[in-house]
């Protein structure tokens, strides 16, 4: 699956962070997230599904 | 203005009343199980009951297919003697932030933001703590009280007031005069009623001038200066004077109404179903989740407008360009494929917080974190103080009744002042 991030939508919320810690970190400057791994594993597949859902600003998509 | 042919308008979009607390559940379910997406022609809007689309949607607003224009069209236009009282005023409420698209609203909405973060109105914590249990030290030894009218009612217009820097004794004549502003933007009121409310408007509005117009000048911290500054170091050429005053007013409108609804809606739905209330006062650590599902449950603003910029098809039903859609948030909180079990207020549902009661994408709530923060503290303390109280029993529900505020106008409750649990709060 590939994780797909609209970072001009992204405002820094971090539930994805929350929701899928393997997949997703905050910059430094806490105002962006931080894609660790642009193809997670099939086994992360209910985190990113979660972060997806969780995203107030609906920044992410999930492909396959 | 609409003059295509609509689908044939079956029984449910001739019926559902959106202005109908009482009914809009079951025409929800209905519309979702037979007729997802239908033509209401009350309202001349169309409607979209189902979770997916109303993210799709929510998505794209600003984009593609949907702007937010139209989002705070007056659901009854003002009669001539209201339009005037609006006109001579100078009152600007359109094209800021909450009905704008990129790419003003993205510099707009990213300053306000700042001062709307977790962080900045976790500073107020202690201030609403402290009016929170100053109202409650009023209550506490009396045995009964109305728990919207007595207790929350002030509580989140004085809250923006403290961002605003408003003085104390301003702030009673202000919350006056935005009254009757939830009617008459989103209800229908009698004829009457929209030149009263339009008149209480108007002197808002020359409030938030003369308030505005003496920041530009000796700014300081509070949100007006902060938006202001902010937006001339972004973009100088988006900053225009009316819309600051504008900015003023919807601030109010939204962090008021929005968030006494949710704690009446608490009160009621808490109380009604008691184990849950008593889930809290065993553990009020479990009030933040619990605000999430009483949002989903009885959501405070349940619909919701957009305009269609080109025409766009939704569960094969055709919506030419410039037709007002409404997302019935409210349904989508319900929706049988999101939810398990919908209608039941479970406090310990896993995926409560998926509910779209803050809306989703670009225009998400700015509020949110201020939101939480006060029904967290109306609640603690509620639940710290009064854990006995018990609902008056038959009490009627009211509701007021417009299409984006939904929230009961009071919550009887009775008690037992000697039994109360801190010793100094007992006669």
């Amino acid at each position: 699956m590939k994780m797909i991030v609209d970072y001009e939508l992204c405002e820094g919320h971090g539930e994805c962070v929350v929701a899928a810690p393997e997949i997703f970190e905050m910059d430094d400057a806490g105002e962006k997230v931080v894609l660790l791994q642009e193809n997670p594993d099939e086994s992360l597949r209910e985190q990113a599904v979660e972060a997806v859902k969780i995203c107030p600003i609906a920044a992410l998509q999930l492909e396959g | 203005m609409s003059t295509v042919d609509k689908c044939p308008i079956g029984e449910i979009g001739e019926n559902f009343d959106p202005l109908n607390p009482h009914t809009a559940l079951e025409y929800y379910t209905r519309a979702r199980a037979e007729q997802p997406v239908f033509y209401n022609p009350r309202l001349n809007v169309w409607v979209v009951t189902k979770y997916d689309d109303i993210n799709e949607i929510e998505r794209l607003v600003g984009t593609q297919k949907y702007t937010a224009k139209g989002a705070l069209n007056l659901v009854k236009p003002p009669c001539p003697e209201a339009l005037d009282v609006v006109m001579n005023a100078g009152i600007k409420v359109d094209n800021t932030i909450v009905d704008e698209d990129p790419p003003e609203h993205t510099v707009k909405r990213k300053v306000l933001r700042e001062y709307l973060g977790e962080d900045v109105v976790n500073r107020f914590e202690p201030q609403i703590r402290d009016l929170v249990n100053r109202k409650l030290d009023g209550l506490v030894k009396r045995g009964d009280c109305d728990l919207v009218g007595d207790y929350v009612f002030e509580v989140p217009a004085w809250v923006i007031f403290q961002l605003m820097a408003v003085p104390s004794e301003d702030m009673e004549r202000i919350r006056e005069y935005a009254k009757g502003n939830g009617k008459f933007g989103f209800g229908i009121p009698t004829d009457e009623e929209q030149v009263e409310d339009a008149k209480g408007i108007a002197q808002y509005w020359e409030y938030a001038k003369a308030h505005v117009d003496k920041l530009v000048d000796n700014p300081g911290d509070d949100i007006m200066s902060h938006y202001i500054r902010r937006l001339k170091e972004e973009d100088a050429s988006l900053f225009d004077i009316q819309d600051a005053y504008t900015v003023m007013l919807q601030l109010l409108f939204a962090g008021h109404e929005t968030t006494t609804n949710t704690s009446g809606n608490a009160f009621r739905h808490l109380l009604e179903n008691r184990d849950q209330w008593e889930m809290l006062c065993e553990d009020p650590s479990r009030i933040p989740h619990a605000i999430d599902e009483v949002l989903r449950y009885a959501t405070p603003v349940p619909h919701w407008r957009r305009t269609t910029t080109e025409d766009v098809v939704i569960q094969g039903v055709k919506i030419p360009a410039g037709e007002t859609v409404m997302i019935a948030l409210h349904s989508a909180n319900h929706d049988e494929d999101v939810f398990d079990d919908p209608s039941k207020l479970d406090i310990s549902r896993k995926n409560a917080r998926h509910h779209l009661a803050f809306g989703k994408g670009r225009h998400r709530c700015i509020g949110e974190a201020l939101a939480r923060l006060e029904l967290k503290v109306i609640l603690e303390e509620l639940v710290r103080r009064l854990p006995h109280v018990q609902l008056v029993e038959g009490q009627p529900w009211i509701y007021g009744e417009n299409i984006s505020h939904r929230g009961v106008e009071h919550c009887l409750v009775t008690w037992d002042p000697s039994q109360n649990p801190i010793p100094a709060d007992r006669p």
